[in-house]
Order: structure tokens, then C-alpha cells, then sequence
């Protein structure tokens, strides 16, 4: 019931993207042409590190490298177009509006997740991935399985970030206006702009274990480059396992306490 | 003159009272600094496994790179008069002594002033860690000022742009994707191939971060045309906003009566 409540209040969140899309036509295509503008920035980024004589990075060649711009503006836009308003729900909740969705036959975060997606930039998304995916000249028929492990990869890593997101701003219970921590958490995006490759001991088990910044892209790159064995795989897929089930406790913890903290004039 | 800066003095206190009561926002804005600054750590200790002088010097880039363009929101400068033309308040600045742009460029400064609070120890820093003489400190102080005007200028002009069309939504990201291309924020200007260099160095965007910060840390000897272009860039750009007042002004008139 929750599910069909669910997917009746995406499928009309769609038809109003496009209708808006459709209505800002300017708007939209200046919208495209600046994503392209900073793709392209990102790739003469990538050009001149990797024929500079001075840098190198072990490993990597070129096509893996577009690969990774391929996954990481899958994940960009992934988490702009839908996960992003995680970490602005403790306005809701500083607001005092949280009573009144809850009175909602819906669960107030995935409501408030839903209403916010933006179905263009996913759609745009999908397209600059397959795009880059090809100029990768990736054999696609081969690699598809590989590719798809990536592409679930980025997903699921997506969902981590947004459970990490809504936890941050669930201290708006206690705190009131958490401006700066869903500033904290926009910038753990950040740890999706570059392959996260030699990361140091400490840093690298945090970033595989409880902070899944590995998993964004550099993962799903390694994945579908055929860079990695199957017990890395595998191995790989146990600490993504760990990881959502150490977040959905953790989320599950402080929303629940939270809830008992808050109070509002019910208005 | 006189009276003209006289105002710009008070409007210029208004302010920096305003900022000094929630000093926290300064320190606020950095909470991003750590978080990339160890990215790009990670990222040139990778690249660069042997070359300790062009990690130091890269190190040292995206610091002060980070530092200048998170300085201001320079998008609220044009955001901030698409407001006023969408809402109507530019009308009110028609009867008043103060020149529209003289109440955007007061906060701007102030606000520059106080966010050198941060920058001056990042500065120091840098000096220290790159082992820098003080005439370039001075050279890098004069060099950024002239851009932080620059910055200002243009995206008052795009906001500007707003007296013409009813949203520059569309025009400010399009903006914003050529400066992060062309201003040295990516990467520095060096490092591009010479005809693409050829292109950034067409946009004034590069005079408030690559210039600056590749005169203090590469230190070349040709800085003086530079100056001269940023100055001359500086005159365009006021020409222009002053151009764009003055027809759109009168277009917005029309629209009023």
C-alpha cells in the first residue's frame, strides 16, 4: 500500500518535472548547455593531468578514467536530481511542519524525498552516462554485466549517502537550525570528483567500512574497467552490505529518539 | 566625490555591524576548506609520487583557490538585482542619494574586509610553506584586490542583464560554467594547451584567481601587463555596467508607466 502510495506520487512528480521543463524551455536548454560546459571542464582536466609528463596515475589509463567521469556524473546526478534534499529535512523539522506530514498516509522523509526530485536531471544523467560510456570505448556487450554491478554500486552508495545526510539533519532536534551541517554534508560529495586510489591505511578502511566515499565511483569504475578480481568483487559488495545495514541502524537510532524530543504548537 | 564616498562609508559600516553580529557565518563558510583541501591532497600525492616541489606548489594553488572562491557568493551580486528589477525595489533607489550599485559593491567590501580575518593566516601560511619573499605577498594583495573588483563588476553586470530580460537564471550558470573553465579554479591556466589558454586568457575571469595566485606562488616578471590588462578590464567592465543602467533604466521605465 505504502509502495503503491509511493510510485502513484513519483509518477506524478514526473509528468510535472516535464511539464515544467517543457514550460521553461529556455531554461532548460541553458541548463544543459552549463552541465555540458562543466563536463568539458572536467574532461580538460583529465586531458592535461594525463598527458602532462609530470603526473601519472598508476594504473589508470585514459578510457578508465572517462569511465570514471561516466560513473561519478551518474552519481552527481543521482544525488542532485534526488538525494541532495536529504540534507535540507531538518527544515521540516525545525519548521515544526514534521507534525503536520505526519498526519500524511506517507512517510514524512520519503514524501519530502519524492516531492523534490528533479526527473530531468536524472533523465540528463542517464544520457551523459551512456554518452561517456561509449567515448570510453568500453566493449559494452562484454563488460554489460560488469556495468551493471557498477551502475547498482552507484545507487546503493547514493542511498548511504542520503541515510548519512538525513542522520545529519536529524540533530536539528536537538539543535534547531543545522544550516551548517547540511553544508558538512553537501561536501562529502566531494570525495566523488577524483578516483580515490593510494588513500592511505587509516583513511582507506574508513573510506571502504562506515564513510562509503570508495563505493561512489572509484568502486564502480574499478568494477567495470575489469580492473579487479571477483573475490574483490565480492568483497567489495560485504563492506557495501555492512556499510547500509551500519547507516539504516544508526539512522533508524537517532530518528527515533529524535521523535521523542520533538515539539511543536502543531501548527 | 566627497559625498559619494561619504556614503560609501556608512553604508559601508551598516554593514560590518550587521556582519559582526553573526560572526560565526565567517568561520561557517570554511567548513568545506578541510574537506577538499584533503581531497586534493590525496589526489597530487597520487599524481605526483616523486615531484615534492610541484606537490608544495599545488598544495599551496587549490589552498588559495579554495579560500578565494568561496570568499563571497558571487552569484547573490546578480541574484540580488534580478530581485530588485523582479520585485520592484530598484524604483525606490531612483530618489535616493545612493547610487544602486554603491549599496551591493559597500557589502561586498565589508565583507571582503572581514573575511581577511581568514585569509591572512591562510596567507601567512602559505608564505611559510612556500617559502615566499614579501614583495610578492604585496604583488598577490594588489593583484587580488583588482580582481575581487573585477568579480564584483561582472556579475553586477550580469545581474544587470536582468533589466533586459525577465530571469537570468539560465544566463548566471552559464556564466558561472565559463569562469570555473577559464578562471585557473580546475587547474592552473599553465597547465592547458596553448590554444584553449589562448581562450581563458579572453575572459577577465583568471584576474581574480589564476593571476593572483600564480604571481605569489610562480612569481614571473611580466606581471605589469597583466596589471595594465586588469586595469583595462576594470574600466570595461564599469563602461558597461554603467551602459547597461543607463538603457535598461529606461526600458524598465517604460515598462512601469
Amino acid at each position: 500500500m505504502c509502495l503503491k502510495r509511493a510510485i502513484d506520487l513519483t509518477i506524478i512528480m514526473l509528468k510535472m518535472s516535464f511539464n515544467r521543463a517543457k514550460m521553461f524551455k529556455a531554461d532548460s536548454i541553458m541548463g544543459i548547455i552549463s552541465s555540458v560546459t562543466y563536463l568539458s571542464a572536467n574532461i580538460l582536466f583529465w586531458v592535461v593531468v594525463m598527458t602532462a609528463p609530470t603526473f601519472a596515475l598508476e594504473g589508470w589509463s585514459f578510457q578508465n578514467i572517462v569511465m570514471f567521469i561516466a560513473f561519478s556524473e551518474l552519481f552527481f546526478g543521482l544525488d542532485g536530481a534526488a538525494f541532495t534534499m536529504s540534507s535540507r529535512f531538518w527544515r521540516v523539522i525545525y519548521s515544526g511542519s514534521l507534525d503536520a506530514l505526519h498526519t500524511r498516509p506517507m512517510d514524512s522523509r520519503l514524501r519530502f524525498i519524492i516531492v523534490n526530485i528533479d526527473f530531468v536531471k536524472i533523465v540528463t544523467a542517464f544520457i551523459s552516462f551512456m554518452i561517456l560510456i561509449l567515448v570510453s570505448g568500453v566493449q559494452i556487450v562484454s563488460h554489460l554485466p560488469l556495468l551493471v554491478i557498477g551502475f547498482i554500486f552507484v545507487v546503493l552508495s547514493n542511498i548511504v549517502l542520503s541515510l548519512m545526510r538525513l542522520t545529519l539533519s536529524y540533530a536539528a532536534f536537538w539543535l534547531g537550525k543545522m544550516d551548517a551541517l547540511s553544508e558538512v554534508a553537501d561536501c562529502l560529495t566531494w570525495f566523488n570528483k577524483y578516483p580515490l586510489v593510494n588513500v592511505p591505511g587509516v583513511a582507506s578502511l574508513l573510506f571502504r567500512t562506515i564513510l562509503p566515499f570508495y563505493f561512489f565511483s572509484t568502486f564502480p569504475t574499478e568494477v567495470s574497467a575489469g580492473m579487479l578480481s571477483h573475490s574483490d568483487i565480492v568483497l567489495g559488495l560485504l563492506f557495501m552490505s555492512l556499510c547500509i545495514v551500519f547507516w539504516v541502524i544508526i539512522h533508524g537510532m537517532v530518528w527515533k529518539r529524535g521523535l521523542r524530543k520533538y515539539e511543536s504548537v502543531n501548527g | 566625490m566627497k559625498a559619494l564616498m561619504v556614503n560609501y562609508y556608512i553604508l559601508m559600516k551598516l554593514h560590518a555591524k550587521n556582519y559582526l553580529k553573526f560572526p560565526m557565518n565567517i568561520f561557517l563558510k570554511l567548513i568545506y576548506i578541510p574537506v577538499q583541501m584533503f581531497m586534493y591532497f590525496l589526489l597530487w600525492r597520487t599524481l605526483i609520487p616523486d615531484g615534492a616541489s610541484d606537490f608544495r606548489f599545488m598544495l599551496a594553488y587549490y589552498l588559495l583557490v579554495c579560500l578565494l572562491t568561496q570568499a563571497y557568493p558571487f552569484v547573490h551580486i546578480a541574484s540580488g538585482v534580478m530581485t530588485d528589477v523582479m520585485e520592484g525595489n530598484i524604483m525606490s533607489f531612483m530618489v535616493r542619494p545612493v547610487q544602486y550599485g554603491m549599496r551591493a559593491l559597500s557589502k561586498y567590501s565589508s565583507w571582503m574586509m572581514f573575511y581577511s580575518i581568514v585569509f591572512i593566516p591562510a596567507l601567512i601560511f602559505v608564505y611559510i610553506y612556500m617559502d615566499l619573499s614579501l614583495y610578492r605577498i604585496a604583488l598577490f594583495i594588489i593583484f587580488a584586490v583588482i580582481g575581487m573588483l573585477i568579480e564584483f563588476i561582472c556579475w553586477y553586470a550580469v545581474g544587470l542583464a536582468s533589466l533586459f530580460m525577465e530571469r537570468i537564471k539560465g544566463l548566471v550558470i552559464t556564466v558561472l560554467s565559463i569562469r570555473m573553465f577559464v578562471s585557473g579554479i580546475i587547474i592552473p591556466l599553465t597547465f592547458f594547451p596553448d590554444n584553449i589558454r589562448s581562450i581563458a586568457y579572453f575572459f577577465p575571469f583568471r584576474f581574480y584567481i589564476f593571476v593572483p595566485v600564480n604571481l605569489l606562488l610562480s612569481g614571473w616578471n611580466n606581471y605589469w601587463f597583466d596589471l595594465a590588462l586588469a586595469i583595462m578590464w576594470l574600466v570595461l567592465l564599469y563602461l558597461l555596467s554603467r551602459m547597461l543602467w543607463a538603457f535598461g533604466v529606461k526600458r524598465l521605465g517604460g515598462a512601469m508607466s
